[in-house]
């Protein structure tokens, strides 16, 4: 029996009149990789929001590892193990990845030299360019972003990672990049993924589970042949475009 | 029976709030459509008022009013070249560069007439003459009353345009989002430049206003740019109702403390409550759709 | 903590700074600039610590300098108190009020522009409160002499006290921006919420940061009112606070070479032509900082620190030119 590393129950979050999550029972387990899908608009994004402690749910509970998180901030949450990656990028221009990264260590330890050694390692596991550690962050490409986000995310050194749309915005050839990366965290660093896509085909590549949220609510659960035939989830997806 | 002291306060007060909101709306819409933060936007006022006084004393005039016809078209180009020569180049980048330079550019204007004009307040005649008109228990100084009455229709002129016309339409969506707007085929930047300069001919308007019953100084725009910013923050940008509403109070309680009580808690006061504003409602207090 | 090159940058300044009354052959009108120059450089370093590093603009710098002075001066003149123990106090004044408000402003997450408007706000409220509290006249300082009184008939004494407070401010940058509260401060400005996700508790950090540039601040107030010889009302300024903040923009946030250049650099210029041109048009050098501050902030927003770093790659280019002809 694999064990549940993060268990919501009946999480609701309204925004003024709209109801972006309705009662949602999301379930991650140890080790997996599952994957998020649902058109635009479908209330993924504010899932991890909820969860990673962005926003208050206005009902039902998060446990992770047992714990109660439900409304921590997000500092606490990161301290706890649960990390994340932006939709829309977020860096820090100023920096340089090697500072940006080094940042994220620094949760782990209070060394400079030992944030510093764990935030080099983190860039070579993500495949970043060496001759770019030191470019600042206003000169970077937009792959270099995600990486350096993911990077950043990675050297907090979080059991649970959520993976917020990263390849909205990359060009084809860059995907099968990520889609490496994300296997080799998963398989040779032990992080249990969570990974946001409302491209089908990505989502079918990485994950080994998919859950499929429609207007708040969670309409599918199961392999990745089950959900992806499953005709509710077609329809939600009919007008989107097709992964 | 509401003693006459309190009414005079009132109504001074309300009169005072409605001139402030002429200002604070400039600042409202440059800051609401662009994110810039004009720091400089008090000594426009001050640079109008020196214009309207210098006019008037060319034309023989008493009274300030009618310089408006020449000051705010004035100021409106002035808003455009202040748009495309500082403004532009500041667009999206660091707050506290923008800041900078605004407060440069307040600095120009403030030792520039300075030097032009010496620290001593300046005044129009028909500050002396002024007439003043019974309101029930009350007499108001007329000068104020018009004012007073002039910028409450500039205020729903400016919100009738915003809500009611194409051009309006083209400023809240850019507000909104810049993004979005430009799908829209808005073209943000003649959008941009149309803001600053209503922004900036609002305050030309102000200016003139003020020499119609106060004095001006090189420091005017200093006095006022607290208290603008100060408005347009209680406000919450939550559209013009906000800013009126913010304005009034402002003014209000300027009035009626500067009555009551010593002069240095009546000053204190709006900024007391301002503070403890902020972390109630970090975003603004009177925001909602207007 | 410290690299060989700090303390050896720390020493150069030492050395540099402790020249410089010898140079100006002790003329006492030199050195009271000298000694105006160094003080306002070290409220601009501390104010990089909340603002250069984490972003903060702060306006109410010129509140805690002139509380810091005036309650040490109080403890001088009512209770004879040595300012060597009434500087601290002024220090853990300046910190008290800016607990005292900075706390909700952080936790209600009041930041960017209101931030910067509430800091201007408390400015007011202090200036009206000290009118109606002690009074609006100024107030001269008694003519005391002697260490005792960190007061002295000629202004070499004190001078040297401010470069070793300049110096110690100066190292307290240098261990901020290279330890993890830099690293955090930075990020916290950069985006508050990335930081937040990645463990930093924003709130903390930010409070962390405006202790101890308010602290500073209020450690340096003695110095500052025994440099302009009065205090009133007037001490609380914004527009005064605005400088800080000018200077520590033109310097390139973080930068503390180029913060600490451009305050001295501007205070320096601002007493020389208000000596040689402000009887003739007053406010003339008030104006050639607008046109600093429109041109540089639109030509080099990054100001001077972003020029100095590019430094060493021009001196390296220069090198080999040399070298290859």
């Amino acid at each position: 029996m694999v064990e549940e590393v993060l268990v919501s129950k009946g999480l609701t979050k309204r925004f003024g009149g709209i109801v972006a999550l309705r009662s949602v029972d999301f379930k991650v387990y140890r080790g997996e990789v599952v994957g998020v899908i649902g058109p635009n608009g479908a209330g993924k994004t504010t899932l991890v929001n909820c969860i990673t402690g962005v926003y208050k749910p206005d009902e039902g509970r998060v446990h992770f590892e047992g714990l109660d998180i439900t409304g921590l901030p997000p500092h606490s949450i990161a301290v706890l193990g649960i990390a994340r990656t932006w939709q829309k990028i977020r860096p820090f221009y100023e920096m340089t990845p090697l500072e940006a990264v080094t940042v994220g260590a620094l949760l782990r330890t209070k060394d400079i030299s030992q944030a510093r050694r764990i935030a080099l390692e983190t860039l070579e596991l993500v495949g970043f360019p060496q001759r770019k550690y030191h470019t600042p962050g206003r000169n970077l490409t937009l792959m270099e972003h995600k990486l350096v986000d993911l990077a950043r995310a990675l050297a907090t050194k979080p059991r649970l990672l959520f993976i917020d749309e990263i390849i909205a915005g990359l060009r084809p050839q860059e995907i099968p990049t990520i889609v490496r990366l994300i296997k080799k965290v998963n398989q040779e660093e032990g992080v249990t993924m969570v990974i946001i896509e409302h491209v089908v085909r990505f989502i079918a590549e990485v994950s080994q589970r998919v859950v499929a949220i429609h207007e708040g609510r969670i309409i599918a659960e199961g392999s990745v042949e089950e959900v992806l035939n499953n005709p509710v989830v077609v329809e939600a997806y009919l007008g989107s475009k097709p992964g | 029976m509401v003693p006459t002291l309190i009414l005079r306060a009132l109504v001074d007060g309300v009169l005072l709030g409605l001139f402030y909101s002429v200002i604070a709306l400039g600042l409202a819409l440059i800051f609401g459509v662009m994110n810039i933060i004009n720091f400089a936007h008090g000594d426009f006022v001050m640079l109008a008022a020196y214009i309207t006084w210098l006019v008037a004393r060319a034309l023989y005039l008493n009274e300030a009013a009618p310089v408006a016809i020449v000051t705010v078209p004035v100021f409106f180009a002035i808003g455009i070249a202040f748009y495309r020569l500082i403004i532009k180049p500041l667009l999206g980048g660091d707050p506290l560069i923008q800041i900078a330079c605004t407060v440069g550019v307040g600095f120009i204007l403030q030792n520039v007439a300075l030097i032009l004009f010496k620290a001593e307040p300046r005044s129009l005649p028909g500050l002396l003459l002024g007439t003043y008109i019974a309101l029930g228990p009350v007499s108001v100084h007329l000068a104020k009353l018009v004012a007073g009455a002039v910028s409450a229709v500039l205020i729903v002129l400016i919100h009738r345009m915003l809500t009611g016309t194409w051009l309006g339409l083209a400023i809240r969506a850019t507000a909104y989002s810049e993004e979005v707007a430009k799908t829209f085929g808005i073209n943000t930047d003649r959008v941009f430049m149309l803001v600053t300069g209503i922004g900036i001919a609002l305050t030309g308007f102000g200016g003139v206003l003020w020499m119609s019953f106060g004095q001006v100084d090189p420091y005017l725009g200093a006095s006022f740019a607290l208290v603008s910013w100060i408005i347009v923050a209680l406000g919450g940008l939550g559209g013009i109702r906000g800013l009126i509403y913010a304005s009034l109070l402002v003014g209000v309680i300027e009035a009626l403390t500067m009555t009551y009580i010593s002069p240095s808690v009546a000053k204190a006061i709006p900024f007391v409550i301002f503070i403890v504003a902020t972390w109630l409602r970090p975003q603004g207090l009177f925001t909602g759709r207007g | 903590m410290f690299t060989r090159r700090d303390l050896v940058t720390a020493l150069a300044i030492a050395v540099a700074g402790s020249a410089v009354p010898y140079a100006l052959g002790f003329n006492q009108y030199h050195v009271l600039l000298a000694l105006q120059a160094l003080i306002f450089a070290t409220i601009v370093l501390a104010w990089n610590i909340l603002g250069g590093y984490a972003g903060q603009l702060d306006l109410a710098a010129f509140t805690y300098v002139p509380l810091g002075g005036v309650v040490t001066c109080k403890l001088l003149e009512v209770y004879g108190v040595s300012p060597w123990l009434g500087m601290p106090v002024g220090a853990l004044a300046a910190m008290a009020l800016a607990s005292a408000v900075g706390y909700p402003m952080f936790r209600f997450g009041v930041r960017g522009v209101y931030y910067a408007l509430s800091t201007a706000a408390l400015t007011v409220v202090v200036h009206e409160m000290f009118i109606l509290i002690i009074g609006p006249w100024d107030f001269y300082l008694p003519r005391y002499d002697g260490w005792y009184y960190l007061m002295f008939r000629t202004w070499e004494n004190l001078y040297y006290v401010v470069l070793t407070l300049f110096i110690a401010v100066v190292l307290v940058n240098l261990a901020v921006s290279r330890g993890r509260l830099g690293y955090y401060l930075k990020a916290i400005r950069e985006d508050e919420l990335a930081a937040e996700a990645l463990g930093i508790d924003t709130r903390k950090y930010k409070l962390m940061a405006l202790l101890i540039y308010s602290s500073i601040l209020g450690f340096v107030g003695w110095p500052y009112i025994v440099s302009q010889r009065t205090y009133s009302a007037w001490s609380f300024s914004s527009s005064m606070s605005i400088y800080v903040v000018v200077a520590g923009i033109l310097g390139g946030r973080g930068s503390i070479a180029g913060v600490a250049v451009v305050a001295i650099a501007l205070k320096l210029v601002e007493d020389v032509l208000r000596g040689y041109i402000g009887g003739v048009a007053p406010g003339a050098h008030l104006l050639i900082y607008g046109l600093l501050l429109v041109v540089i902030s639109i030509v080099q927003p990054r100001g001077l620190g972003a020029v100095l770093e590019r430094v060493p790659t021009l001196v390296q280019g220069w090198v080999m030119w040399w070298r290859r002809s």
